[in-house]
């Protein structure tokens, strides 16, 4: 059977994916903290059916030789971590990593994960949590009675002012972590991501030191995808989608001739 | 087609082995052999059709052209060297891709003729772009995990941590501070590279490299396939429309050979 059958259909897979990947930036456009993911495609192997420079019957040696691809296969997908759009709340709450870095959190099962979404609310404790309910760490305690004003500096002292005795505390300091490779973290939904031996350890730091960002009060990142530039791909998937599967057309329909060559 | 179907030597390095007849000498079989090479060569052109068609949206592939050594040649026997040899090269067109910008700026792209030197599992590399990382060491990296090789080696960075921009003539700067020099190099040949696949491409021993001074390296660009779907699907009904033509040769000669078979009974 004719192999580019199966090249085309490598290509029309690979567009599917990429027709995935571009949903999935588009379902999040509004995700906090959220950031675009890339498909990144690469050619399949080989088929050599000539080296170059082999010999030829008549004693030339061929200056290209011949090789046929075997398609496209998808070869990552990385997070683009540029900053996404930033939005000013009225939540004192709402903090944005304005620059590099993570906000760490630590996971009911004592792992720890990174997330760029800043949302973050006190639990019953008083403690600061994700919006999902997972622990700052180091976990920073905030006595809230709903008179007193939080406020949170941009190397991430957090402090708390009280109205009537007049006076500000400081409760805590948020830490940011950066990684070597950022974009070798693991996503494993509900915005957090995970350390891998790609992305490298974390470092923690205070806000604004060793190359972290600062810490924006009262502003959320949304993500970082951008309407425009994902329809133009989805449309030029769409497009690269047809054309694949127009090549497996023709290849079927030179098959149906080959075969009424013996009638 | 027919009345030209006569043996015309192998001069195109054919594949089969077929002993050069005496000249004007019409050879019975010669025909359908032609017509069987163009079918081949067809399948073949096909098949390079769909593999460019399928890397359409790959960052940095270069198109594949099957092309004919033929071509050139204008005798009356040229159809059927075509036909034997159709395919029979299959070259890489390494025209430039267009540069779509990027906000990431882990994204280098090429602009001429250069490419990047990657070391990957201990050997030497050639690279259209990448999409560079860090790796925990602070070495730079591409996505298949091959080092991106700068004059001297791998390129490191001050800190993992560090952030690094690629100036156009190839400096990496981190941190302000230079840190090495991409090695970009332009082959006087780029024909002699082999697919490696995973966009790299090796070069044989001996390949010659000559300084690609005009390259510009372009941070926060990729570079599309130089494919054009257009063309390619032009190709694409040229080729079934080709093939169909060779197939009904194929039983129009089978037809005139029964008939010449019967007639002689």
């Amino acid at each position: 059977m004719m192999k580019g059958l199966y090249t085309a259909a490598s290509g029309m897979k690979v567009q599917q994916i990429n027709v995935d990947v571009i949903a999935n930036n588009l379902a999040n456009v509004n995700t906090a903290g959220y950031k675009r993911t890339q498909a990144d495609f690469q050619d399949l192997l080989y088929v050599v059916l000539r080296e170059p420079g082999a010999q030829t019957q008549s004693g030339f040696s061929t200056p290209s030789g011949v090789q046929i691809g075997s398609g496209a296969e998808l070869v990552s997908t990385t997070k683009v971590f540029s900053p996404g759009v930033l939005e000013q709340t009225e939540r004192a709450l709402d903090l944005a990593i304005l620059g590099d870095g993570f906000f760490e959190v630590d996971l009911p099962n004592g792992q720890k994960a990174y997330t760029r979404d800043g949302g973050l609310r006190l639990d019953a404790n008083g403690q600061l949590v994700t919006a999902q309910g997972f622990k700052l760490s180091p976990p920073i305690t905030i006595d809230a009675a709903a008179d007193k004003s939080i406020s949170v500096a941009p190397d991430g002292t957090v402090s708390v002012r009280d109205p009537v005795a007049n006076t500000t505390s400081q409760v805590g300091t948020i830490q940011v972590a950066r990684f070597a490779n950022a974009a070798g973290m693991r996503s494993g939904g509900g915005n957090l991501l995970y350390e891998t031996a790609s992305s490298g350890t974390p470092t923690l730091a205070q806000p604004g030191q060793n190359g972290t960002g600062t810490i924006g009060q009262n502003i959320l990142e949304r993500s970082n995808v951008n309407v425009v530039n994902e329809l133009v791909g989805l449309i030029t998937a769409q497009r690269a989608y047809e054309v694949n599967s127009r090549a497996i057309r023709v290849g079927d329909e030179m098959l149906a001739d080959a075969a009424q060559l013996v009638r | 087609m027919f009345g030209r179907g006569r043996h015309a030597g192998c001069q195109t390095g054919a594949v089969m082995a077929i002993a050069p007849a005496a000249s004007n000498v019409p050879d019975p079989r010669g025909a359908t052999r032609a017509i069987a090479y163009a079918i081949r060569g067809l399948e073949r052109r096909y098949e390079v059709t769909a593999s460019n068609l399928a890397n359409l949206e790959t960052a940095g592939h270069k198109r594949l052209v099957a092309r004919s050594p033929g071509d050139s040649a204008g005798s009356f026997r040229t159809e059927l060297d075509r036909a034997k040899s159709s395919a029979s090269a299959v070259v890489r067109d390494f025209t430039q891709g267009d540069l779509v910008p990027d906000d990431d700026p882990s994204e280098l792209a090429l602009q001429g003729d250069g490419f990047l030197a990657v070391e990957k599992d201990g050997e030497l590399r050639y690279s259209r772009g990448a999409r560079v990382l860090v790796d925990p060491e602070g070495t730079l990296v591409e996505a298949h995990g091959g080092q991106l090789l700068g004059q001297a080696g791998p390129i490191r960075l001050a800190s993992p941590l560090s952030t690094f921009q690629v100036e156009r003539d190839g400096t990496v700067r981190s941190d302000g501070a230079e840190v090495g020099r991409l090695r970009v190099v332009a082959f006087v040949d780029p024909q002699v590279l082999e697919a490696a696949g995973g966009g790299l491409f090796r070069a044989p021993d001996g390949a010659e490299v000559v300084s690609a001074q005009e390259t510009q390296v372009i941070q926060g660009a990729r570079e599309r396939s130089n494919t054009d779907a257009v063309r390619e699907l032009v190709e694409l009904i040229v080729i079934q429309r080709q093939y169909e033509a060779a197939q009904r040769a194929l039983s129009v000669e089978s037809e005139l050979r029964k008939r010449l078979n019967e007639s002689s009974s």
